[in-house]
């Protein structure tokens, strides 16, 4: 389904369906009026998102998923130091709440997350066979060199 | 740690003026954006392998002609 939606058009669209959603629990909460602070936002976030990916720079490249290397490269480390940062604010923040004595668990959710996602990637990411030493006399010769 | 790529000169801009063309039309002719070109061209981009090559023979050269490692102002 993804795929038949314009890829400049997709996360204004993801934006605008969360936005969509969000709005209809705050108006079941707090009725109508809520809309009038909410409704802006949600719909001139994704506006703003569209036109920007309209943009020639790299991160409206970003915005259509149409990255080059480069692009895609420095996006990795965008996304490096975003994971850094909140890995850290978070592990940070736990200790803050450890030593304050208060609630802990939605600290603990993140960096149980935390701990997952590293797993996830180094396991994603792994290459097969990484570091059999196969020269010859070594203990993996076998793949290359018939005894 | 990777330091001393830094200091990999290219002779992408030579190449592409001698030849008149823009950053834009070389970025179409690559597949990559103009400000890839362009980082690739200040040396503020190390291509890879892949793009390397494709910049080499687009312009008919071998990859060590166009990617100096030893900083030299060798004439092509």
């Amino acid at each position: 389904m993804m795929r038949s939606i314009p890829p400049r058009l997709r996360t204004p669209l993801i934006g605008l369906a969360f936005g969509a959603g969000f709005a209809a629990v705050a108006v079941a909460a707090y009725g109508w009026r809520s809309l009038l602070h909410l409704g802006p936002v949600i719909i001139l976030g994704p506006a703003v998102y569209y036109v920007w990916g309209g943009r020639n720079s790299d991160s409206a490249a970003m915005i259509r998923y149409q990255t080059d290397e480069r692009q895609a490269y420095r996006q990795l480390k965008i996304q490096a130091v975003v994971g850094r940062v909140m890995s850290g604010g978070a592990s940070i923040a736990f200790l803050a709440a450890w030593a304050a004595k208060v609630t802990l668990w939605p600290f603990e959710i993140f960096l149980a997350l935390f701990v997952v996602a590293l797993v996830a990637g180094w396991v994603i990411t792994r290459e097969r066979g990484d570091g059999r030493d196969d020269s010859p006399g070594g203990p993996h010769s076998w793949l290359t060199f018939r005894q | 740690m990777l330091r001393h790529l830094d200091i990999v000169r290219n002779r992408v801009r030579e190449q592409r003026t001698q030849r008149g063309l823009s950053q834009a039309e070389l970025a179409t002719a690559l597949g990559v954006s103009r400000q890839t070109v362009i980082s690739i061209e200040s040396g503020r981009y190390m291509p890879s392998l892949p793009l390397a090559f494709r910049i080499a023979r687009f312009f008919d050269l071998t990859v060590d002609k166009m990617f100096d490692p030893d900083n030299e102002e060798s004439a092509t």
